[in-house]
């Protein structure tokens, strides 16, 4: 049966799991790695929301996660550390990288983005700490929700929590650096 | 916006209620302290304008009385030009203003506005590019973060002293050791730089001190 990527799919695979391999080489840094090709369906749905025809060309040029892996870090450093590691990588060409952390978004949301280039395929990285990656669903779950009585305060809330446990990343991370350099 | 008005000349406090209503303002008129007193305990107000001189509790007596119920809405006295001893009686008392009789009503337009706008920023401080909402537990600069309470308190110290603050000094405020503060003050470097700020924590000798980096 043909999907919407036509003859490309299996190349696509072997690249997703040749760079999941070298990344589960720094294991030690992530909490869990999730990766995937996008499903035909959510690729049509995506396709007609960004009013471009579903056909092969818009899923390959058009959309940048039809490859996509989400590393999730147990502390802050971790993210850099994991991004800075992918980016090294010889076949790897990136394309985009967008700092959420640096640049909070609006509504909370904290997370890496990066978009690389692997054999003239997009590939789309998130890198997040657990702590970002379990605002992120909750934030996901509230977002799908379209019947909401009280948006704006579920949002001031959700960005309050977003706000909260970033001061806990942060917190973490520097009881873990000041125990590394012997001053605790 | 809700405002008593004490004051026991009638025609004065007519007078003054159809100024302030034409301002946008909701105006409570009290005769005297004791109705005063009845007011304040019923009702909410953003600011207060009590005359001394009135009949059966004076102003000063009841703004005392106010201040010991643990209410800090802002207050303005009305006071007879020359009594220096109400004037500062009526500051220490807790007043935040006063204004002398007889007075233009456009000053008194102009020190409430200054007093709405002062008690407005009463929760956040702010130095350089960031901001401290104390209330929210809140650091803003490019991006926003929350803080622990103990943090928060030592960001503010921080924030409002110019020179550097003794350790020990900071230790018995927070009732913390210097240990822990070390750790605290790790925390707020590291917090301040994640929301873009460049001010950092420095430690020297005995004092820390809010630095621009």
């Amino acid at each position: 049966m043909m999907t919407i990527y036509g003859n490309h799919l299996e190349v696509m695979e072997k690249i997703l799991s040749h760079l999941v391999e070298d990344i589960k080489q720094y294991s030690s840094h992530y909490e869990h790695l999730n990766y995937r090709i996008k499903s035909d369906e959510s690729m049509r749905e995506k396709c007609l929301r960004k009013q471009l025809p579903v056909n092969e060309n818009s899923v390959l040029h058009g959309i940048t996660d039809s490859i996509g892996i989400r590393g999730v870090t147990s502390f802050l450093d971790d993210v850099y550390y994991c991004k800075d590691m992918i980016k090294s990588l010889d076949y790897v060409e990136v394309v985009k990288e967008k700092d959420y952390i640096k640049n909070v978004k609006k509504n909370g949301y904290r997370s890496y983005h990066m978009i690389l280039k692997i054999e003239g395929y997009f590939v789309e990285v998130q890198l997040r700490t657990i702590a970002m990656d379990s605002w992120a669903a909750l934030e996901h779950k509230v977002s799908y929700k379209h019947q909401l009585k009280n948006k704006e305060l579920i949002q001031e809330e959700l960005k309050r929590c977003a706000d909260e446990l970033a001061s806990c990343d942060l917190s973490m991370q520097t009881i873990k650096t000041l125990i590394e350099e012997d001053e605790l | 916006m809700r405002l008593l008005l004490a004051e026991d000349e009638a025609a004065l406090s007519r007078a003054l209620k159809t100024l302030l209503e034409n301002e946008g303002y909701e105006v409570h008129i009290a005769n005297d302290g004791i109705e005063a007193l009845q007011l304040v305990e019923e009702h909410i107000y953003d600011i207060m304008i009590l005359d001394i001189m009135m009949p059966r509790l004076d102003g000063i007596s009841t703004l005392k009385k106010i201040r010991e119920m643990q209410i800090s809405t802002p207050a303005i006295f009305l006071t007879a030009k020359g009594e220096v001893e109400d004037r500062v009686s009526g500051l220490e008392v807790g007043a935040d203003d006063y204004l002398c009789k007889p007075f233009a009503i456009k000053e008194l337009m102009a020190r409430l506005h200054a007093l709405h706008r002062r008690n407005n920023q009463k929760g956040c401080i702010e130095k350089g590019n960031i901001r401290l909402d104390m209330e929210k537990e809140e650091l803003i600069c490019h991006n926003s973060i929350r803080l622990s309470s103990r943090e928060c308190r030592l960001l503010s110290y921080l924030m409002t002293h110019q020179k550097e603050i003794s350790i020990d000094e900071l230790s018995k405020q927070l009732t913390c050791d210097h240990t822990r503060m070390r750790v605290y003050m790790s925390y707020l470097n590291n917090k301040l730089k994640s929301v873009g700020s460049s001010f950092i924590v420095e430690r020297k000798d005995g004092y820390y001190k809010l630095k621009e980096g």
